[in-house]
């Protein structure tokens, strides 16, 4: 089922990744060294990711024209776990490595533009190259130690990037100052935030780590191809042993909490607290798909393995059917569950940050869905798991676009709420030309490359009989069109609801410009080009671990898709209404109507999610934390004052024994002696 | 293999000798720092040639031993082999590279105590202390005898004690006789059950040392009489309070914080993992039985201990206590690893041992940058915002958590992974119930330790500058890259290496991890 | 056989012409503390000619001296050296001074028969010599409390004598019953008189060892007496005594019905021992006093040897005995040579705030406090930690409860002993030692460094 794959050596098509690590390591040097010119770093940075996504596209032309490529360092690294220096390139690994790659250049472009007399412009090229060359390497790794490893990298860049701005100025907040929900603050400095998410993060990778563990001594391989055509029997034995379920649901607690699914998603909104470019990049385009590469890795494994065992193992076929309705599931709640916080959120980039945890859901939802069709064989895999990465692919295009807009869009305004935004489509022509091509590719609408995709996920789910996810699905394709429709009339036509904030904006400079315009685009042309990108998708598909058969993307009118065009056409229709005939002030309804304001609070607040888990885990432990520290108080006086008291009284005691009287001191030795003899005497008797 | 030159006793002679010349030489500091570098690396190098050739996985002898057979006590050899040599690595690297970094510190804080008007020893009597402190954990980790490893714990106490009488901070004669005591009583226990073992097995080797590498001499009993569980206790009981596990910590909190900082880094990561390192290469092979049986209660024990440490390390407003409670956290870790008795944990904890020195080392190394220029500062309330200040610091102090936490790129991520893996084989047998509840424990206990770095990286380098800060002086672009914070730097530095430099490692460590949870096949 | 009576007869000719010649010389001369060296000199000449020659009998038998007892005359010579050191030139200065001078000589030839008895009635001679010195020892100095001590030590010391007089009527009564020489205890039975006579010699022995509960006096005395002679007594003088006990407990238990009971009431009082002084010496801050009590629970340590001897004695071949007898030499040597040294250090001042830093001036006296304190500690590599450590590893045989509970005592131990030796050590102060006894303590220290090093000699030495 594997097709061919041809072996070669650890160059060059490991340098992929390498050469980006090179690079980092490299200015981290310079730094040390001194160096403080900041134009080094920014091109220096641009200068290795534009090799690495150089040789991206070569390997994808060797493996679209070959097939699968190996490329792996001779000695094994880690001779006790079998751990390889390998690269793994199949159809998904390179998408992904192009994607990812690509992507970071011309973001990496536009930072040298933003990041600008930035006081920390070096730190932010140096994990901006090595977020660049973990995630590859998360991409392409060839056993999942590997993985881990660029997979923590990432989480580590995203750590040190969502804190960029340690020193925590007002400006670069999430959420209204002083604002509280629940008696917890909803305002996230940016230390903070990279706290949570690396709480948050690490967490679910610990789950990953205890999966890939109970996998390995099973199997006693790390290496993911081998675990692909061993799945059936590891799977199974897994199953006969009754935790099957448990354990891939505990392995995948870090794609889970990496793709910020619920109830992890938590982290994801105040991220964007770092750099806009970072919030494009890793918290939009790239890292936060590392879940969702983990599930278009390990479904079709799943799959195989399920598949192999549908005759004799039923309880391994249930268990893998439970967990690809799980997985779906969670991925159908965040969609909608985030969208509709997206609806009332008046930070821009909270808006995009909301509305890329929702399609993160879409993609979780039309993966695991592909797993499901079983019955189906291959071809119903192959579809589900392009449908996936299709909607990966032009996310992570149209939401780059949106992001580095809106990067500028703050930039210009001063500040990060849309209120003192407005009317910029008079000012920005490009701008706006842009924004409206990434929007309605969010919003699902033809022919660009969003409809398509999310018309392929929902197909998959409408294919699965997930009726609930499905159902989910489709509002959350309304809510979508609503909210990217609010967004963009609210900052580019409607009047500014905060009048004497609004500064006149002005076009951006080409270095950031050309790069989102670039991005919008290509959403366009992808979506124009759907039969090509489509059926590239579907023939990288064919060339992926464990699939093998190639996938047909083709979106056909049918009833389903009129429902959901119709319906996300009707919201922004009825967004339009409310906005722009009726002219109804939001903020006063809110102000006034109890109704309104509940709603409006609770979309607001998260669903006080945020509070709950902050009166759970922060509130909770805080308090285990000083229970623990009173017991650690009492474990200290019992060693360091009971024993010493006790000690100190024995002493005492036993010194007033002698009190230096001759008389006294015979009559206790005779005394003794006597005792000592009728001791003896009872013994020998 | 015979290493072809006594290169291990030459690693214990040359810091005496060095330690002699600073009792001879007492104000002059830089000489002995250097010296002191220099020679304490040695045992690093050699063993980095040995691991390079492979020949740790075997084991490296020394040819000159001490046989004392007929005396009732056995064969002194000093050895390297798998399970050893992260232990020896950590001593050596640390103990090298703080031997630098004391030099600024201890001439600071000397000056600091004359100015107070006490009258410490000078600084040669530091180097001569330090340098027999070093040497005797160097010692342990190089023993195959127990009367061997107890004869050098003593002095590494006696040594390390003087160390924080003469130069700790806070109630130090307090502090210091309280650590001598506790650390004695455990060392005394500790001998209580090695007697036991001795007059079973005729001796107190450990170890049979052949042409072929090392065999463990099996223990004389096989039946588990009332008196060999009492000797069990009493070891392990010993081994535990060195440790500083939940229950038995009490002192190390005292001990940790108060001690003049560059003994904190040497006692916090070195000796006391010692003890943790002894219970794989002792204990384990003595009592195989007794560990099996305790298997549950040790793996509780162990999760208690890694959560309620970092819990209550949460707590600390002092930034060294908080260090130092971490460390209770850390040894959780090397309990854990011991306590699955499986071949993947032990040798993951003796990684651990390696992780943890190289990260708390770097972390006290911080906290002693901020008190010999920031005058004494130690009070984490009065800290924030000084990684602008510190940016270098800050990078190496990241590092030094990431290693406590596991993340790569530090050897931390290694010892994490074997550790797992470790727990998971330990528990193969459990029930979907039992296998959650596993992991929920486990990512509690992970995620205790990420909180607990990570929320302290925060208080103390992120955010505004705190105005007690401001007063100082302290703005951007304030520290200074001398050596002082490029050994410091480097250190952490050095754990990324071994993080990328990991084959030799593991393939040695392999061999010996498993031929200690053989021992428990049976 | 000639050479060591002669040896030792000198010893005593010259403790008798001592007398003579102060007479006839100036206060200050040099020739009789040059004499009293002289024979500590032969004394140790003594000791090896006997480890070299062993074992040798004398006066038919009844006198037998073999390795073990060399050793513990050597280390009597030693201790008897470093007091003599201590001392310095002071006694010189007493109005008794050749007393001083004179009766040091004759305590050696004491205990030579003291180690060396075989015999009831040559211990009982023997010990009255040694133990009427004592007395007289401890009276000498003129200070008032000294004397008060002194009379003291000899009210309840004539108990103790009484005690032994039990003791000796006792094992005649035995002996002559089985017409044969030497300690009658080889066939020892379990009866009611027997028990008797033990009791009487324990009682006896534990008065002048200082065993729990028989040793009241111990602490008033050593802590009240003037610290040179108190480290004669306790020196020199103590370790006969405890080559006395060993040799007794080897001859008692060699009887297979008597042993595991003997090594049980030993296990008992070594456990009541150790754990009255180490508690006892704990919150103390007067540091005579602190030793007063350390010698307590060394003695006790002692007696955990003692238990092994006991329970292993009736298997002959068990080399764990030549381990515990080595281990009750090394004992009693680290044990002299330390306190030997270490109680004249409270000649000026013995409270432990005012000794703080007392040393800082003299850097090698205060290293050579720390080693002897760390000694006794139990500490590698000095020579306590081998006496320990072979006591307690042949007494495992008997029992790990013992051992652990001895363990933790000398853990405990080490509060006062670490308490001490960081007062003592640590910077400041401006008192000084005077010259002997630094020199004393440096000799003291640098033997007990030595022989530490070099301390699992012992046992090959023993065999």
């Amino acid at each position: 089922m594997t097709p061919e794959v041809t072996v070669t050596g650890f160059l060059p098509w490991s340098l992929i990744w390498f050469i980006s690590y090179l690079g980092a390591f490299i200015l981290a040097l310079l730094y040390l060294a001194g160096v403080k010119n900041e134009k080094v770093y920014g091109w220096g940075s641009v200068t290795t990711i534009a090799l690495s996504a150089l040789l991206a596209t070569a390997a994808a032309k060797e493996v679209f024209s070959k097939g699968p490529i190996y490329s792996l360092y001779a000695k094994n690294w880690v001779p006790w776990l079998n751990v390889t220096l390998g690269t793994y390139l199949d159809g998904l690994g390179v998408v992904m490595a192009l994607i990812v790659s690509w992507l970071s250049l011309l973001i990496a472009i536009y930072s040298v533009k933003y990041m600008e007399g930035d006081w920390g412009v070096q730190r932010y090229f140096f994990f901006f190259t090595f977020f660049v060359a973990s995630m590859l390497l998360l991409v392409t790794a060839d056993n999942l130690i590997l993985m881990f490893i660029g997979w923590e990298g990432t989480g580590l860049a995203s750590y040190a990037l969502i804190g960029h701005w340690y020193t925590d100025e007002e400006e670069y907040w999430v959420g209204v100052p002083g604002r509280k929900a629940l008696g917890q603050p909803m305002y996230f400095e940016p230390s903070h935030s990279g706290v949570r998410a690396l709480m948050f993060t690490r967490i679910g990778d610990i789950g990953l780590l205890i999966g890939m563990a109970v996998i390995f001594l099973i199997t006693g391989t790390f290496n993911i191809p081998a675990l692909a055509s061993s799945a059936s029997t590891w799977m199974g034995y897994l199953a006969t042993k009754g935790i099957l379920l448990p354990l891939l649901l505990i392995f995948s607690l870090g794609a889970l909490a990496k793709s910020a699914q619920f109830p992890f998603h938590e982290w994801l909104v105040t991220a964007m607290t770092g750099p806009t470019p970072v919030s494009a990049l890793i918290h939009a385009a790239t890292m936060v798909k590392a879940g969702v590469y983990f599930m278009l890795r390990f479904v079709p494994i799943f799959f195989a393995g399920a598949y192999a065992l549908m005759h004799t193992n039923p309880a391994a076929v249930e268990a893998a059917r439970q967990y690809f309705t799980i997985m779906a599931g969670l991925g159908a709640v965040t969609a909608f569950m985030m969208g509709t916080m997206a609806l009332v959120s008046n930070e821009l980039k909270l808006i995009l940050a909301f509305s890329t945890a929702s399609q993160l859901g879409y993609m979780f939802l039309g993966t695991a869905a592909a797993g499901l069709l079983l019955e189906e064989g291959y071809e119903g895999l192959a579809t589900g798991v392009a449908a996936g990465l299709s909607h990966l692919m032009s996310h992570a295009v149209f939401k780059a676009a949106l992001f580095l807009i809106a990067g500028w869009l703050i930039h210009v305004a001063h500040s990060r709420f849309i209120d003192p935004m407005g009317k910029y489509a008079k000012y920005m022509k490009i701008t706006a030309v842009s924004i409206w091509l990434a929007g309605l590719s969010l919003m699902g609408i033809p022919p660009l490359s969003g409809f398509f995709s999310k018309e392929s996920v929902l197909h998959a789910a409408e294919e699965a009989h997930l009726s609930m996810g499905y159902s989910l699905g489709v509002i959350t394709a309304a809510l979508t069109a609503a909210y990217t429709f609010r967004m963009i009339l609210r900052v580019f036509h409607l009047e500014p609801y905060d009048k004497e904030k609004w500064h006149e904006p002005h076009e951006a400079p080409g270095l950031m410009l050309w790069p989102y315009t670039i991005l919008a685009l290509v959403s366009l042309i992808l979506g124009l080009y759907w039969t090509g990108t489509g059926k590239a998708i579907g023939e990288a598909i064919g060339e992926t671990l464990s699939v093998g058969t190639p996938a047909h993307l083709v979106v056909r009118l049918t009833t389903g898709v009129a429902v959901v065009l119709t319906l996300a056409l009707a919201s922004i229709g009825i967004v339009w209404a409310l906005y722009v005939p009726m002219k109804v002030d939001f903020p006063r309804l809110i102000r006034e109507k109890t109704w309104a304001r509940v709603l409006h609070d609770f979309l607001y607040d998260r669903w006080y999610i945020n509070s709950i888990y902050y009166w759970i885990f922060v509130s909770g432990f805080a308090g285990v934390a000083y229970l623990l520290s009173i017991v650690d108080f009492g474990i200290d006086a019992f060693y360091h004052y009971a024993i010493p008291v006790l000690f100190a009284l024995g002493a005492a005691g036993l010194r007033a024994l002698h009190r230096g009287r001759s008389n006294y001191y015979m009559m206790l030795y005779i005394y003794f002696a006597a005792t000592l003899l009728l001791f003896i005497y009872l013994a020998w008797g | 293999m015979e290493a072809g030159i006594p290169i291990w006793w030459i690693s214990l002679l040359l810091p005496l000798f060095v330690g002699l010349y600073g009792l001879v030489d007492r104000e002059k500091g830089k000489p002995l720092a250097v010296l002191s570098l220099i020679v304490l690396l040695i045992p690093g190098a050699a063993l980095f040639y040995y691991w390079i050739t492979g020949a740790v996985t075997s084991a490296v002898v020394d040819p000159v031993k001490i046989d004392l057979t007929r005396h009732g006590i056995g064969v002194f050899y000093l050895f390297v082999d798998g399970l050893s040599a992260p232990i020896v690595a950590g001593i050596s690297i640390v103990t090298a590279l703080v031997a630098l970094y004391g030099l600024k510190y201890m001439s600071v804080r000397i000056e600091e105590m004359r100015e107070a008007g006490e009258t410490p020893p000078g600084i040669g009597v530091y180097y001569f202390l330090y340098n027999v402190f070093a040497l005797s954990m160097l010692a342990m980790a190089l023993s195959s005898n127990l009367i061997e490893f107890y004869f050098f714990l003593e002095v590494s106490l006696v040594s390390s004690f003087l160390l924080i009488a003469y130069y700790g901070y806070g109630d130090r004669r307090k502090i210091s006789l309280l650590y001598f005591i506790w650390t004695h009583v455990a060392g005394a226990l500790f001998l209580a059950g090695t007697l036991y073992y001795g007059i079973n097995a005729g001796s107190f080797d450990i170890v049979k040392i052949t042409s072929s590498g090392i065999t463990y001499v099996s223990p004389a009993y096989t039946v588990l009489a009332a008196s060999t569980k009492i000797a069990a206790s009493l070891i392990i009981i010993g081994l535990f309070i060195k440790m500083a596990v939940f229950g038995v910590h009490m002192w190390l909190p005292y001990a940790h914080a108060e001690a003049p900082t560059p003994i904190s880094a040497l006692l916090s990561p070195n000796l006391i993992g010692i003890a943790g390192y002894a219970l794989a290469r002792f204990a384990i092979p003595l009592f195989p039985g007794i560990f099996q049986s305790l298997r549950d209660y040790l793996v509780i024990l162990a999760l208690t201990t890694i959560i309620y440490g970092g819990l209550v390390a949460l707590r600390q407003t002092d930034f060294k206590r908080f260090l130092a409670y971490s460390s209770v956290s850390q040894m959780g870790y090397l309990l854990l690893g011991i306590a699955t008795l499986t071949s993947y944990g032990i040798g993951g904890a003796m990684l651990h041992y390696l992780s943890h020195a190289f990260g708390k080392a770097v972390l006290f190394m911080t906290a002693g940058v901020f008190i010999t220029e920031l005058h004494g500062l130690r009070d984490i309330r009065k800290m924030g915002g000084l990684a602008r200040a510190y940016p270098l610091t800050a990078a190496a102090a990241l590092l030094g958590f990431m290693h406590l936490v596991g993340m790569p790129p530090t050897l931390g991520m290694w010892s994490e992974v074997l550790i797992t893996i470790g727990v998971m084989k330990a528990y193969s047998t459990l029930s979907a119930p039992g296998l959650v509840a596993l992991a929920l424990a486990l990512i509690l206990a992970f995620g205790v330790s990420a909180a607990y770095a990570f929320i302290t990286m925060r208080r103390i380098f992120y955010g505004q500058l705190k105005d007690y800060l401001k007063e100082l002086g302290v703005k951007p672009g304030y520290e200074v890259f001398d050596y002082f914070k490029a050994v410091v730097l480097l250190v952490a530095i050095i754990g990324v290496f071994y993080f990328v430099a990991i084959s030799p490692v593991m393939a040695s460590l392999k061999p010996a991890s498993e031929l200690v949870s053989s021992l428990l096949a049976g | 056989m000639i050479m060591v009576e002669s040896l030792v007869y000198t010893i005593l000719a010259i403790s008798i012409v001592t007398p003579i010649i102060a007479m006839l010389t100036s206060r200050t001369s040099k020739i009789i503390p040059g004499l009293t060296w002289l024979a500590v000199l032969l004394y140790a000449i003594t000791g090896l000619y006997v480890y070299t020659n062993a074992p040798i009998q004398l006066y038919g038998g009844l006198v037998v001296q073999d390795k073990f007892t060399a050793m513990l005359i050597l280390a009597i010579s030693l201790a008897a050296a470093i007091a003599l050191l201590a001392a310095g030139v002071e006694p010189a200065y007493w109005e008794s001074s050749p007393a001083y001078y004179s009766l040091l000589p004759l305590a050696l030839f004491g205990t030579f028969y003291l180690v060396g008895a075989q015999d009831a009635l040559v211990v009982l001679s023997a010990w009255l010599l040694v133990s009427v010195i004592s007395y007289v020892l401890l009276a000498l100095p003129t200070e008032k409390e000294s004397r008060a001590a002194a009379v003291q030590y000899i009210f309840i010391g004539a108990l103790a004598t009484l005690f032994l007089g039990i003791w000796v009527a006792g094992d005649y009564v035995v002996s002559s019953e089985l017409g044969r020489l030497g300690f009658s205890y080889t066939s020892l039975t379990p009866d009611h008189f027997s028990g008797l006579v033990l009791m009487a010699f324990l009682a006896a022995i534990g008065f002048k060892t200082g065993i729990v509960p028989f040793h009241w006096w111990l602490p008033s005395v050593y802590s009240k007496g003037n610290g040179y002679m108190v480290g004669v007594v306790t020196g020199p003088i103590k370790i006969a005594f405890l080559g006395l006990l060993t040799k007794v407990i080897i001859a008692a238990s060699a009887s297979q019905l008597v042993s595991g009971q003997i090594a049980l009431i030993l296990a008992a009082l070594a456990v009541l021992t150790m754990t009255y002084g180490n508690v006892a010496a704990l919150t103390t801050r007067d540091f005579q006093k602190l030793l007063a009590y350390s010698s307590i629970a060394q003695v006790g340590y002692i007696l955990v040897g003692l238990t092994a001897i006991a329970y292993l004695t009736p298997a002959r071949s068990n080399p764990l005995l030549q381990l515990a007898l080595a281990g009750i030499a090394i004992q009693a040597t680290a044990y002299g040579v330390a306190k030997s040294a270490l109680f004249p250090v409270n000649i000026e001042e013995s409270s432990l705030d005012k000794l703080r830093g007392l040393l800082s001036g003299n850097k090698i006296a205060a290293a050579s406090t720390a080693i002897l304190l760390l000694s006794l500690l139990g500490m590698p590599p000095f020579l306590g930690f081998w006496g320990k450590l072979y006591l307690f590893y042949s007494a495992t045989s008997y029992s790990l409860i013992l051992v652990a509970t001895a363990l933790i005592n000398s853990a405990i131990s080490s509060a006062y002993y670490v308490r001490a030796l960081r007062d003592l050590v640590s910077p400041g102060g401006e008192v000084k030692p005077r010259p002997s006894i630094t020199i004393a303590l440096v000799l003291a220290a640098t033997v007990i460094l030595i022989l530490g090093l070099i301390g699992p000699l012992y046992v090959a030495a023993l065999s």
